[in-house]
């Protein structure tokens, strides 16, 4: 190893220092940089600085997240309470009402007429029942996604196959009724 | 770093944490020579050395109410010049393997002559050293920190740092005997 080299050095270290800066240039760059940088206090953030930003980050995203899982509860909540066919449009709620007015009246037309348990009024019943399952996933869609144009249509189209159910009930059971009067005459 | 570099003025200091423009231009031109050597020699470029004195004296200005003792403000501001200088070997991707193998297996002179050469001429040389090599002979012979220091401040292994210093050292001792010879 070069032990003399190494001895030169640590003895001569502070004479090894021959070059020389331009402190005059460099002096007035440090000037102007301190100058812009204390005009722009706010991009001078110390360690301690930093962990308050983090904190503060941290802090605003909780919160941010935490409003928004609020509003989507609160829209959920209120969604479900709140939206119907009638809550949307007038002309939706007009509509339903006509319909709803229709199916009533034939209910209780059926209502009126002498119960009879042929198959085929059951299996008339049953696609009734059918009908209203679909009405009421439906209207849950409703309430949860939000009114669409698919929704709706089908919400009606129960209404108009359950009229249409309710006239085939009827014409079934005046067909079993006028069978047995016929039969009676003859008789 | 000169000796009386460690006489510090207290009050200085003092004025330049209270933001005197007058007080930090004394301490910039007190130290600013020492300083700029250092960075000088890791970079070998004057430019590269003068935007380190540059940044290291506005980071020095900035934290120095941070500074607790005020006698250690020159081993401090040696300690940022040398971070400083070391993230620019670390963006200039420093490489530490550019030294000759051969001169890992030269034997050594018994009979070296006595260094009597000029301090500039050596601290030419040193400059001149491939640049891994010379990082690492810098911090050890010049600025005192210890291989597993310098291991940990370049992200290499121990190992690599006694290698790479004791290749740096050779060569620099060639290029002197080269440089009297010629003279």
């Amino acid at each position: 190893m070069s032990r003399k080299l190494e001895e030169y050095l640590i003895k001569e270290r502070n004479r090894l220092d021959t070059d020389s800066p331009d402190e005059e240039a460099i002096w007035e760059k440090i000037e102007r940089e301190m100058l812009t940088r204390k005009r722009k206090p706010a991009l001078r953030v110390t360690g301690t600085g930093w962990i308050r930003i983090r904190n503060i980050a941290a802090t605003v995203i909780i919160l941010f997240s935490l409003g928004y899982i609020t509003k989507d509860i609160i829209y959920t909540i209120s969604a479900r309470k709140q939206i119907t066919l009638s809550s949307i449009d007038s002309n939706l709620e007009r509509r339903e009402e006509q319909y709803k007015t229709q199916v009533n009246y034939r209910i209780h037309e059926v209502k009126a007429m002498p119960v009879r348990d042929e198959a085929i009024i059951s299996e008339l019943y049953n696609e009734l029942s059918r009908l209203d399952t679909i009405y009421r996933q439906s209207m849950n869609d409703l309430k949860v996604l939000g009114p669409s144009d698919r929704i709706i249509n089908t919400i009606f189209d129960t209404y108009e196959q359950r009229i249409q159910l309710l006239e085939l009930i009827i014409l079934e059971k005046n067909k079993i009724a006028n069978h047995e009067n016929n039969e009676n005459i003859n008789l | 770093m000169n000796n009386d570099c460690f006489d510090i003025d207290s009050d200085l200091i003092e004025r330049c944490r209270n933001g005197e423009p007058k007080a930090q231009f004394m301490l910039f031109r007190k130290y600013a020579k020492a300083m700029y050597n250092i960075a000088i020699r890791f970079t070998n470029n004057r430019m590269d050395a003068e935007d380190i004195l540059q940044e290291s004296f506005i980071t020095a200005f900035e934290k120095l109410p941070e500074l607790v003792n005020t006698i250690s403000f020159p081993g401090w501001l040696k300690r940022i010049v040398i971070n400083r200088c070391i993230d620019h070997a670390r963006r200039n991707k420093q490489i530490f393997d550019d030294l000759d193998d051969k001169l890992a297996n030269e034997t050594v002179e018994e009979n070296e002559p006595d260094f009597t050469i000029d301090p500039a001429i050596v601290h030419d040389l040193i400059r001149k050293l491939p640049e891994g090599g010379r990082t690492v002979l810098v911090l050890h012979i010049l600025e005192g920190y210890k291989h597993r220091e310098i291991a940990e401040m370049l992200g290499i292994t121990e190992s690599t740092s006694k290698t790479q210093y004791s290749r740096a050292l050779k060569l620099l001792n060639k290029t002197i005997k080269q440089k009297i010879y010629v003279s």
